[in-house]
C-alpha cells in the first residue's frame, strides 16, 4: 500500500463514518472486518474490479453478492456504489481496514496483534491484555498469532504502539552498523 | 577470535536486562520507500528533526510532518527498508560523536573513519543542530587569524571569530586558498576543521595527502560527505564539521572551519526539499534555503569566556555572476568575502583576489598593527592602478603622474602574487609591504620585484635577526624599527643584483 492509498482510503473511510456510522451497529464492523480480510488474503480476487473493459454494472453486481455474502449492511453497499462511481472498487480492502480503524479510535479501543514464540495460555493473554489496558489507558481488543521468528520472547503491536521483549529484537540491537 | 556460546549467552542476557519491561514505543508503518526518503504512517506525535530507527536497523530523520504521514530521510545507504517495516520514534535528535581524538582523522557524517586508521574513540555525542552562542557570549573580533596570504592579510584581513566567503568560479583557486590557509596554522594553535561537501573522492584524497605531507593533518579533522553519498549526508555534513569544531572551541581553543562549497549544500537542500514536494521558489530552492545557511554560520564567533570559531565558507558562481541566488544570501550572511576573478587568474596574477569586489567588514580591527601601518594607502593605490590601467589599454597618452600610478601599481601587483602552498608570517608580509612602502621598488624591474621582496625578507631573518624578533614581538613596526629597516633596505638595495646580470 502507498502513501496515497493509504490517505486516500482514510478520507473515504472517514466520510462513511461521519454520515454513515450512527447507522451502523457493532456486529457490522465484524463483517467489515472478516470481509476486508478475505481481500487481503484473496487479493486475485480484485483483479477484475481493476480491468476498465468489464463494465460498472457487472462490477456491482459482483460486489453485492460479496456483500452479501458476508452480510455487509447496507451502509456498506453505499459505499460500495461510491467507490465503483468514483472507479476507485479496488480500494475497497483498504477503506473497510481504514473503516475498522478508525471507529475502533473513535470509540477508544485498541487493537493488538500479540505474537509470541511459544504458544501462550488464555490466561496469559488476558494478563498481556491487562497490561495494555494500564498503559495505553483505552479498552484493548487484541488477536494472537504463534511467531517463532522471535526466538524467545513476546510482542504486542497496534498501529501506533509496540511493546516488544524478545531475543530477536536484542540480536538486532547487538548487530553493528 | 573464537566467540565461546556462554559468552553469547551472557551478552544477551545483559542486554534483556537493560530492557525496559514497561516503555511502549510509538510506532509507524512504512507505507513508501525511495531516493533515500520514505514515508511512513502513523507516529502521530514525532517532532521535526526526530531521530527515528527502523526495525531493519536503518535509522532516518523527520523532515516534514503531514496529515497522515511523516517523511523521514535515511541516514545508511547500506541497510534496505522494506514496505509495511515498523519505524519507532527514539524519543532523541540525531548527534554527532566529538572528541579529541577526531584530531588528524578523516570521517563521514556518522564519525566513522575514512582513513582505514581504527575506530575513534568518542567523549561525547551532541545535537548538530545547536543553538547560536548568545550576544551577551560573544565577544567583538579584534584578533588577526593570519592566513599568510599577502593579498587577504595585507587587504582583506581575517579576524578570529569571522566569517569570511570566498566566492568565485570553478578553477579560482578557492580551495587554494583554504588549503594554504590551514598549512599556515601550523604551530599557531589553532585548530582547522574541512568540511567537504559533495566533492570527488579523487579531490578529497589529494587534499589529505597535501595536508598530510605538509604535516597540517595532526591539527585537522576532515569530514567527508562525497558526490557519492545520500543527499542527507551532503545536508548534514556541515552541521556535524560545525559542531565538532564547537566542542574544541567550548574548551577555549580557537577553531577554523571551511566548508568546501556551500553551493553544492544548497543544491542538496533543494533535492530533500523537491522529494518532500515542498514548494520551489527562485532558483527551484525552498523558501527557507537563507535560513539553511544562517543559522549555520551565524554558531562562528568569538567567545567573551574565550575560544573562537572563524568560519570560511565556499560558494561557486557561474560566468562571474555573484548576484546569483545563493552568492547573494550568503554575502549578506557572511562578515566579508574574497572575489576571485577568472580573468586575473588567467593572467597569471594567483591568488586571483579581486580586491575591489572583496571585502572584510570586521577583519581592519582585528589586523596587526605591523601590517596595518604597511598598508594605510594600499587599496586606494591599487583602486586607481585597475582605473588607469582601463585608460591605458586605449593607448592614450599618460602625463607623469599617472605614469608613476601604473609603475607603483605593477609591483604592488606583483608583491601580491603568491605561489600555491607558500605561506608569509605576518612579519615577513609586513617587511615584503615595507619595501613598496618606503619605494625601494621603484628602481626594480617589475619582473625582479618577488625575488627582490623574498630575499629581502631572508636578508633581514639571518643578517638583522634582532629586528625581525623584536617585529614579531611586539607585532608593531616601530619608529626605531622603521628607521633601521630603511638603513638595511638601503644596504640590501645596493648588494641586490637580478639572477639574470649575474648568469650574465
Amino acid at each position: 500500500m502507498d502513501s496515497g492509498t493509504t490517505i486516500v482510503s482514510k478520507k473515504y473511510a472517514t466520510a462513511f463514518l461521519n454520515i454513515l456510522g450512527l447507522r451502523l451497529v457493532p456486529i457490522d464492523f465484524e463483517h467489515a472486518d472478516a470481509a476486508m480480510r478475505y481481500l487481503f488474503n484473496n487479493q486475485h480476487a480484485l483483479g477484475l474490479l481493476k480491468i476498465p473493459g468489464i463494465d460498472t454494472a457487472s462490477k456491482q453486481k459482483v460486489l453485492y453478492k460479496f456483500a452479501e455474502k458476508f452480510k455487509l449492511s447496507e451502509p456498506f453497499k453505499q459505499l460500495i456504489d461510491l467507490l465503483l462511481e468514483h472507479k476507485r472498487a479496488f480500494l475497497l480492502p483498504n477503506v473497510l481496514e481504514m473503516v475498522g480503524f478508525i471507529n475502533q479510535q473513535r470509540r477508544g479501543i485498541d487493537h493488538f496483534e500479540i505474537s509470541s514464540s511459544h504458544p501462550l495460555e488464555k490466561s496469559h493473554i488476558v494478563a498481556l491484555e491487562q497490561f495494555l489496558i494500564k498503559k495505553t489507558g483505552q479498552a484493548v481488543h487484541s488477536t494472537y498469532t504463534l511467531d517463532k521468528t522471535l526466538i524467545a520472547g513476546i510482542r504486542l503491536q497496534s498501529s501506533t504502539l509496540l511493546w516488544e521483549y524478545s531475543v530477536r529484537k536484542q540480536l538486532k540491537m547487538l548487530q553493528p552498523h | 577470535m573464537e566467540i565461546k556460546s556462554t559468552d553469547l549467552v551472557s551478552l544477551l542476557e545483559k542486554s534483556l536486562l537493560e530492557v525496559s519491561t514497561q516503555k511502549l514505543d510509538e510506532i509507524g508503518v512504512v507505507v513508501q520507500v525511495g531516493d533515500g526518503v520514505c514515508k511512513v504512517h502513523g507516529l502521530t506525535n514525532a517532532l521535526f528533526g526526530e531521530l527515528v530507527s527502523f526495525e531493519g536497523g536503518n535509522q532516518g530523520i523527520v523532515f516534514s510532518l503531514d496529515e497522515d504521514l511523516v517523511s523521514v530521510f535515511l541516514l545508511y545507504k547500506s541497510i534496505d527498508v522494506a514496505e509495511l517495516e515498523v519505524a519507532k520514534r527514539t524519543g532523541d535528535v540525531f548527534k554527532t560523536p566529538v572528541g579529541p581524538a577526531f584530531l588528524g582523522r578523516v570521517v563521514n557524517i556518522l564519525g566513522k573513519p575514512l582513513d582505514g586508521l581504527g575506530e575513534i574513540k568518542a567523549t561525547e555525542f551532541r545535537p548538530v543542530e545547536a543553538p547560536v552562542p548568545q550576544i551577551i557570549d560573544r565577544s567583538p573580533v579584534n584578533e588577526s587569524l593570519e592566513t599568510g596570504i599577502v593579498a587577504i592579510d595585507a587587504l582583506i584581513p581575517i579576524g578570529k571569530g569571522q566569517r569570511e566567503l570566498i566566492i568565485g568560479n570553478r578553477n579560482t583557486g578557492k580551495t587554494a586558498i583554504v588549503l594554504d590557509t590551514i598549512l599556515h596554522q601550523k604551530g599557531k594553535n589553532v585548530i582547522c576543521v574541512y568540511v567537504s561537501i559533495g566533492q570527488r573522492q579523487a579531490n578529497l584524497a589529494r587534499i589529505v595527502r597535501l595536508l598530510e605531507e605538509n604535516g597540517a593533518l595532526s591539527y585537522s579533522i576532515i569530514i567527508s560527505a562525497d558526490a557519492s553519498e545520500a543527499v542527507l549526508d551532503q545536508y548534514l555534513a556541515p552541521y556535524v564539521g560545525c559542531t565538532i569544531a564547537e566542542f574544541f572551541r567550548d574548551q577555549g581553543k580557537d577553531v577554523l572551519i571551511i566548508y568546501d562549497d556551500l553551493s553544492n549544500h544548497a543544491i542538496a537542500f533543494r533535492e530533500m526539499s523537491l522529494l518532500l514536494r515542498r514548494a520551489p521558489g527562485r532558483e527551484a530552492y525552498p523558501g527557507d534555503v537563507f535560513y539553511l545557511h544562517s543559522r549555520l554560520l551565524e554558531r562562528a564567533g568569538k567567545l567573551a569566556k574565550g575560544g573562537s570559531l572563524t568560519a570560511l565558507p565556499i560558494v561557486q558562481v557561474y560566468s562571474d555572476d555573484i548576484t546569483a541566488y545563493i552568492p547573494t544570501n550568503l554575502i549578506s550572511i557572511t562578515d566579508g568575502q574574497i572575489f576571485l576573478d577568472t580573468q586575473l587568474f588567467n593572467n597569471g596574477i594567483r591568488p586571483a583576489v579581486n580586491v575591489e569586489l572583496s571585502v572584510s567588514r570586521v577583519g581592519g580591527a582585528a589586523q596587526t598593527k605591523a601590517i596595518k601601518k604597511m598598508t594605510r594607502a594600499l587599496r586606494l593605490e591599487l583602486a586607481q592602478y585597475n582605473e588607469l590601467l582601463d585608460f591605458a589599454q586605449f593607448g592614450t597618452e599618460l602625463d607623469e603622474v599617472s605614469q608613476k600610478r601604473l609603475a607603483r601599481g605593477a609591483l604592488i601587483v606583483e608583491i601580491l602574487k603568491q605561489p600555491e602552498h607558500v605561506t608569509y608570517s605576518f612579519v615577513d608580509q609586513s617587511l615584503m609591504l615595507f619595501t613598496f612602502k618606503e619605494n625601494f621598488l621603484d628602481k626594480i624591474e617589475v619582473r625582479h620585484v618577488r625575488t627582490f621582496v623574498t630575499q629581502f625578507v631572508s636578508y633581514v631573518k639571518s643578517v638583522y635577526s634582532s629586528v625581525y624578533n623584536h617585529i614579531e614581538q611586539v607585532a608593531d613596526i616601530t619608529d626605531e624599527d622603521r628607521a633601521q629597516l630603511l638603513a638595511i633596505a638601503t644596504e640590501f638595495s645596493k648588494l641586490f643584483v637580478p639572477v639574470e646580470l649575474v648568469q650574465e
